[in-house]
C-alpha cells in the first residue's frame, strides 16, 4: 500500500518456462495507482506472458503477483478481473455476431440476471438491465462507437473492434487495464483518437498499461516505459530517458 | 387416430429432452453424451417412488428431477474443470455406468425386466387415462420446459452462456465464474431430462433399460443437431421429425431389425450430412465454426 | 486368479493397440476419432467373412481385413474430416459427423451380418500350454506377440524415423508447420491410414480372442478412450500401458464380480482417473481455454 491509499498491481519473482525457454526470468515489477504505462520489447521478450500471469490467465512456476496487500498469484482469472484489473487480448477476442452493444452489456459486472432464479423470475432485472444499458451506451460513446452499437462486432472494422474492447474494459469498471497492443495495425488518424482516449482515462485516475510495438506512440504518450527483453526487465523509466539509450535501441534492433 | 395421438405424445416427450440438451450444447457449446441417464433418472426415480410407496404423480416427479440435479453435480463439478473434450467423455462415462446400474442392480430396478405396472398419473383430482388427456399433459410439460429455456437464454444469464460458447476465455477476463454457469445449466439440463423421463414412464407404464442406452443419448444430440442447435424452434423441429421418421419406415413394411438398423443408418447420415452442408441444422441460427 | 490376471493381459495387449491407435489420431488431429470403432469392427467382420464364410485362408483375410480398414480410413480423412477441416469447423463439429460416421457403419454391420454373435475360433488350431492350472494358448501367445511387435514398429517410426518427425511437427501446430512447409493435408491422411491400419490389425487381435458382436465398434471406441485417458492424452506408452491396465481391469472385476458388471468396472476406472489425475500416467493435462 502506498501514501494515496490506492493498491497498487505488483509482482516480484515471477518465473515462466515454456519446454524450456524462460518466457520470464525473475520478473519483479511495481506499477503506479495511476498513469500510463508502456511494456515494450521485441517478439517473444515476454510482454504478453507477463499481462497473462498479473490477470490469471497463465499460472507462473514461481514467484507472485499483489494488488495491494491481496495476493492474487492463484486466484482465477475472472476473480481477477473483479477486482477492477480489466484486459484485452493481442487476438481481439470478441463476440462476433452479436452487436457491439451486447459485447459491452456482457462486460458490465455483478448482473443479477446472471444467476439462475433471478434469471428465470427476473426480480429486479429489467430495471437492472436499464441501468447497463445507460453505462453501456455511454463507454459506446467515450471511444465513440455510438452510432455502431447496433452493428455486429464482426462487421466492424479493425480500429473500431479495438475501440470496442476498449470500451468493454471501461464498462467493466475495470480501474487498472491491461491493454495487449491497443494501436498496432490501427489507421493512423484512429491512434491519435485512442491515444487522446488513454490519456483522459488517465487523468480520471486510472492506470493504463499497454503492451506495445509502436514506439512512437508510446513515446507520445506513456508516462514510463518498461523495456523487456529475453523475459528480463532491463530498463524502466521516463520516455525521454529510456529510450535513448544504446543498449535499448540495440536490444530492438540487434 | 390413437396412433396420430400416440406419436405426438413421444413428439412432446422428445422435445422436452431435445430441449434440454439444446440449453446445454447448443446454446453452451456443451457436448453430453448423457442425456438418456438423466431421462433414465427421471423414469426410474418416478417409477419407483410411485410403484413402490404410492407416491402421487408430481411428487415422484420432482423427486426425479431431484436426483438427476444431484447426481448432475457429480458429473460436472470435477469434469467441467478440465478440457471441454474431458466433459464429453465423462459424460459418456457416466452414462455407460449409469445403462450398467439400470440393467445389473436387479434389487433397486429389477434389471433387464424392468418396472412394469406405472399407474396413470393422478395430477390433483384429474386422472389421466386417456390418450388425447397424455396428449395434454405432455404438451403443458413441454410448453414448461420451452418456457424455462427460453427466461434462461433470453436473460443475462442467457447472454453470458453464448459467450462461454463462442469465446469462455473472453468470459472469463470480463469477469464472469465460468464454471458455475456450466454447473447450472449442467443441472436444469439434467433436471429437464428427468422430468421427460418421468413423462415417458407414466405413458408408456413399463420402462425397462433398454430405453436409456448411449443410442438413445446420440438419438437426443442427432435431434438437437438435426433441428438446429442453439435455435427457437429447432428442437421442436428436430425432435417432431426424428420421432415420425421410424414410423414412416414402418409403413414401407420392412421387417422391424432391418427398419431398427436402417433407421440408425439415416440418422447417422443425417448426422454427417448436416456437419458438411448445414451445420446450424435445418433451422439453427449458428454453426460451429472455429 | 492367475488365469484371470494372465487373460487380462491377453486381452489388454488387443486393447492396448486400439487405445494406441486412438491416442494417435487425438495426438495429431486433435479430435475424438469415434469413426474409428466403425474401422475396427468393419476389419474384423471383413476377416470372419473370407475366412469362416468363404473359406479363404488367414494370412489372405487378414490383409484383406486390414486393406479394407485402411481405405475406410482413407475414405473418411479425405471425404469427411479435410473437409470440414479447411471449411474452418470446430472440433465438435468433426466429433459430431465421426460419430455419424459409427452409426452408419455399425448398423450397416449389422444389417450385412446379422446381430448375432460370431467366432473366429473354431477355424485355428486350439492347442495350449498348461503350467499348473494356467491355461494359455498358442494363440493368446501369438496375440501377445503380434500386439507387441505392432507396438514397437509404430513408436519407432514415431520417434526415430524422419516421417514421425514430420508427424509429430503437424502433431504439435498444424498451422505452423504448414508454414515451413510440410505437406499437412500428407501426412494426416497417413496418419489417418496407418491408424486405421493399426485398429484394424487390434480388431483382428481382438476378435481372434473373443468374439465379434455388432457393437464391438462401440466397446472399442469406450476402451480405446479410457485408456487413454488413464495413459495419458498425448502418450503413447501411456496409451499402451492403459490398454493393460483395461484388460486387467476388466478381467478381474469378471473374475470378482458378476460378469455382468465388467463394462461398469471399466468406466468406473475412467471416472476415477478423470477426477483424481486427468493428466493420466503419463499425459499433460489438455489445457483449459488455451490463449
Amino acid at each position: 500500500m502506498t501514501s494515496d491509499g490506492i493498491p497498487r498491481l505488483r509482482c516480484e519473482g515471477l518465473r515462466k518456462c515454456f519446454d524450456g525457454t524462460h518466457a520470464l526470468h525473475d520478473v519483479r515489477l511495481e506499477l503506479p495507482s495511476a498513469g500510463i504505462v508502456a511494456i515494450i520489447g521485441p517478439n517473444g521478450a515476454g510482454k504478453t506472458t507477463l499481462l497473462n500471469v498479473l490477470t490469471g490467465f497463465l499460472r507462473a512456476d514461481a514467484g507472485q503477483v499483489f494488488l495491494g496487500d491481496l495476493e492474487l498469484t492463484r486466484m482465477a482469472p475472472h476473480k481477477i478481473s473483479r477486482l477492477g484489473i480489466a484486459r484485452t487480448f493481442q487476438d481481439l477476442r470478441l463476440i462476433l455476431q452479436v452487436p457491439a452493444r451486447e459485447n459491452v452489456l456482457l462486460a458490465r459486472p455483478n448482473q443479477k440476471g446472471e444467476r439462475l432464479l433471478t434469471a428465470l423470475f427476473r426480480f429486479g432485472v429489467p430495471q437492472e438491465e436499464v441501468r447497463n444499458r445507460e453505462e453501456a451506451t455511454r463507454w459506446l460513446r467515450f471511444v465513440g462507437l455510438e452510432e455502431k452499437a447496433n452493428e455486429a462486432a464482426g462487421e466492424l472494422s479493425y480500429g473500431q473492434q479495438k475501440l470496442l474492447t476498449l470500451a468493454c474494459c471501461l464498462a467493466a469498471e475495470g480501474r487498472i487495464l491491461l491493454l495487449d497492443e491497443p494501436v498496432t495495425g490501427v489507421h493512423p488518424e484512429m491512434i491519435a483518437q485512442i491515444l487522446d482516449m488513454l490519456r483522459l482515462l488517465r487523468d480520471q485516475g486510472r492506470l493504463v498499461v499497454l503492451v506495445e510495438h509502436d514506439i512512437a506512440a508510446v513515446r507520445q504518450v506513456a508516462d514510463v516505459v518498461i523495456v523487456m527483453d529475453e523475459g528480463r526487465i532491463i530498463a524502466q523509466g521516463k520516455p525521454s530517458e529510456v529510450l535513448e539509450r544504446p543498449e535499448i535501441i540495440e536490444a530492438y534492433v540487434g | 387416430m390413437e396412433y396420430l395421438l400416440h406419436i405426438l405424445v413421444l413428439g412432446a416427450v422428445y422435445t422436452v429432452l431435445t430441449v434440454s440438451l439444446d440449453l446445454l450444447a447448443g446454446r453452451t457449446g456443451l457436448l453430453s453424451i448423457a442425456q438418456a441417464a438423466f431421462y433414465g433418472i427421471g423414469a426410474y426415480t418416478s417409477a419407483l417412488l410411485v410403484t413402490q410407496v404410492e407416491a402421487p404423480f408430481l411428487v415422484g416427479l420432482l423427486a426425479g428431477v431431484a436426483v438427476a440435479v444431484l447426481i448432475s453435480f457429480i458429473v460436472s463439478l470435477p469434469s467441467l474443470r478440465l478440457h471441454d473434450d474431458y466433459f464429453v467423455i465423462a459424460t459418456f462415462g457416466f452414462q455407460m455406468i449409469l445403462f450398467s446400474i439400470f440393467n445389473n442392480w436387479i434389487g433397486l430396478t429389477r434389471g433387464p425386466m424392468g418396472i412394469p405396472g406405472i399407474p396413470q398419473p393422478v395430477i390433483l383430482r384429474w386422472r389421466v387415462d386417456t390418450h388425447l388427456e397424455f396428449l395434454v399433459l405432455a404438451i403443458v410439460l413441454a410448453c414448461f420446459a420451452y418456457l424455462v429455456v427460453w427466461r434462461i437464454t433470453s436473460s443475462p444469464f442467457g447472454r453470458a452462456l453464448h459467450a462461454i460458447r463462442e469465446d469462455e476465455v473472453f468470459a472469463k477476463a470480463l469477469g464472469k465464474n465460468t464454471l458455475r454457469f456450466k454447473v447450472t445449466v449442467f443441472a436444469v439440463s439434467a433436471a429437464l431430462a428427468a422430468m421427460a423421463g418421468s413423462l415417458y414412464a407414466h405413458y408408456i407404464t413399463y420402462i425397462d433399460p433398454t430405453s436409456f442406452t448411449v443410442m438413445e443419448s446420440i438419438l437426443v444430440i442427432s435431434m438437437v443437431i438435426i433441428g438446429g442447435a442453439g435455435s427457437l424452434w429447432g428442437p421442436l423441429v428436430g425432435a417432431v421429425l426424428l420421432v415420425t421418421l421410424p414410423e414412416a419406415l414402418r409403413f414401407v413394411g420392412l421387417p422391424s431389425a432391418v427398419a431398427a438398423n436402417l433407421r440408425q443408418i439415416i440418422y447417422g447420415s443425417l448426422l454427417v450430412i448436416m456437419m458438411m452442408f448445414r451445420p446450424r441444422g435445418l433451422v439453427g441460427k449458428y454453426g460451429f465454426s472455429k | 486368479m492367475l488365469q484371470a490376471l494372465i487373460n487380462g493381459l491377453i486381452a489388454g495387449c488387443g486393447y492396448g493397440l486400439v487405445a494406441v491407435g486412438f491416442a494417435l489420431v487425438y495426438a495429431v488431429f486433435r479430435i475424438l476419432h469415434v469413426a474409428n470403432g466403425g474401422i475396427y469392427a468393419t476389419a474384423a467382420y471383413v476377416v470372419c467373412w473370407l475366412t469362416v464364410d468363404r473359406g479363404f485362408g488367414a494370412p489372405a483375410a487378414i490383409s484383406a481385413g486390414i486393406l479394407v480398414g485402411g481405405t475406410l480410413g482413407w475414405l473418411v480423412e479425405t471425404r469427411i474430416y479435410r473437409p470440414l477441416r479447411h471449411s474452418n469447423s470446430s472440433s465438435l463439429v468433426l466429433l459430431i459427423a465421426s460419430l455419424g460416421v459409427l452409426i452408419v457403419v455399425q448398423n450397416l454391420l449389422s444389417l450385412v451380418f446379422g446381430d448375432g454373435t460370431r467366432t473366429l475360433r473354431p477355424g485355428v488350431v486350439q492347442s495350449a500350454i498348461v503350467i499348473g492350472s494356467l491355461h494359455i494358448t498358442l494363440l493368446q501367445v501369438a496375440i501377445v506377440v503380434v500386439s507387441t511387435l505392432l507396438y514397437v514398429v509404430t513408436s519407432t517410426i514415431l520417434f526415430l524415423t524422419r516421417i514421425g518427425c514430420l508427424v509429430r511437427a503437424v502433431a504439435d501446430d498444424h498451422y505452423l508447420a504448414t508454414v515451413v512447409g510440410v505437406p499437412t493435408d500428407r501426412v494426416l491422411l497417413l496418419v489417418m491410414v496407418g491408424a486405421s491400419a493399426l485398429a484394424s490389425g487390434a480388431a483382428i487381435l481382438v476378435a481372434y480372442d473373443t468374439d465379434l458382436t455388432p457393437m464391438m465398434g462401440f466397446e472399442a471406441v469406450f476402451i480405446g478412450i479410457t485408456a487413454t485417458v488413464v495413459g495419458g492424452m498425448g502418450s503413447f506408452p501411456g496409451a499402451w500401458l492403459g490398454g493393460l491396465l483395461i484388460g486387467l481391469a476388466r478381467n478381474l472385476g469378471g473374475w470378482w464380480l458378476p460378469a455382468r458388471w465388467q463394462d461398469a468396472v471399466v468406466f468406473a476406472v475412467l471416472v476415477v482417473f478423470l477426477l483424481l489425475r486427468p493428466q493420466g500416467f503419463f499425459g499433460k493435462p489438455l489445457k483449459k481455454a488455451h490463449l
